[in-house]
């Protein structure tokens, strides 16, 4: 089967980060991933884009994510891009018991839920020159769901 | 205040059911934690949020979750969440919340749980 690619421009915003959910979860559906699977999609492409807005357009309306939708077999990735200043990802996972006693850094688990979630991440960042985060979900991996196609 | 959310609360002896109907992102934070509030300093012993409408959390809202654990340990309050779907129950044992929160399949199962009688209508 040949590769059929969406690709979406959303503003760089936070609530638009669902436009982006929903065109995820409906490619999945037509690939007839399992409603868990489409579950765990909405949420890595959800995150994916909400650190795009805060870290890579900085909550700037007028800076857009970018976001590519691509069918391949039995794989779906998705990729979301910024265009903002790019940084150094540690792969750290958060702990709830060090965020429990910092009162002001209850946040980041962005990177851990979407590592958690999908079967393949990869991020590239360049400095000045942006952010990609790359996820993708395997069919094989998901277990199959009705479907509509 | 955000539209994505909407809240209503319900003072149960001192028990108060904080019942949320939309998304619980970074937008609603104000909201929620005001809700919160209100009721930690009625000196309640059990605070139970309703996500039963909640279609949307991110983790911005997971964090506010944990912020709201915090303050209720510092003063000793319980903090259980009810009607949470099953992919957001996953989400939050993923990132450990449910060490510190109790989960129930209902408010009137959480309520039952604590010997309150369920009468669970809730207003503004």
């Amino acid at each position: 089967m040949s590769k059929s690619t969406i690709e979406l421009r959303i503003p760089g915003e936070l609530g638009y980060e669902k436009v982006a959910m929903e065109a995820a979860a409906t490619m999945a559906r037509k690939m007839k991933f399992s409603p868990e699977r489409i579950e765990d999609l909405r949420t890595a492409v959800s995150e994916a884009c909400i650190n795009a807005v805060e870290h890579g357009t900085k909550g700037d309306r007028r800076g857009k994510v970018a976001v590519a939708l691509t069918r391949d077999g039995k794989k779906l990735q998705i990729a979301v891009k910024d265009r903002g200043p790019g940084f150094t990802y540690e792969s750290e996972e958060p702990n709830i018991f060090e965020k429990l006693v910092d009162e002001g850094n209850t946040r980041g688990w962005g990177m851990f839920l979407i590592e958690n979630l999908v079967d393949e991440v990869e991020i590239t960042s360049k400095p000045d020159k942006g952010t990609t985060v790359r996820m993708v979900i395997h069919l094989d991996n998901a277990g199959e769901g009705p479907g509509d196609e | 205040m955000s539209d994505e959310l909407k809240i209503f609360k319900k003072k149960l002896d001192d028990v108060g059911i904080v019942a949320l109907v939309g998304d619980v992102t970074s937008l609603s934070e104000e909201q929620i934690i005001k809700s919160y509030e209100e009721f930690a300093d009625d000196g309640l012993h059990l605070i139970i949020f309703d996500f039963a409408l909640v279609s949307y959390i991110n983790s911005s809202g997971i964090a506010i979750l944990i912020g709201i654990v915090n303050k209720a340990k510092q003063k000793g309050l319980t903090i259980s969440v009810a009607g949470l779907a099953p992919h957001f129950q996953k989400i939050f044992k993923m990132v450990g919340l449910t060490r510190f929160i109790q989960l129930h399949d209902s408010v009137e199962n959480a309520l039952n749980s604590k010997g309150v009688n369920p009468d669970v209508s809730v207003s503004n």
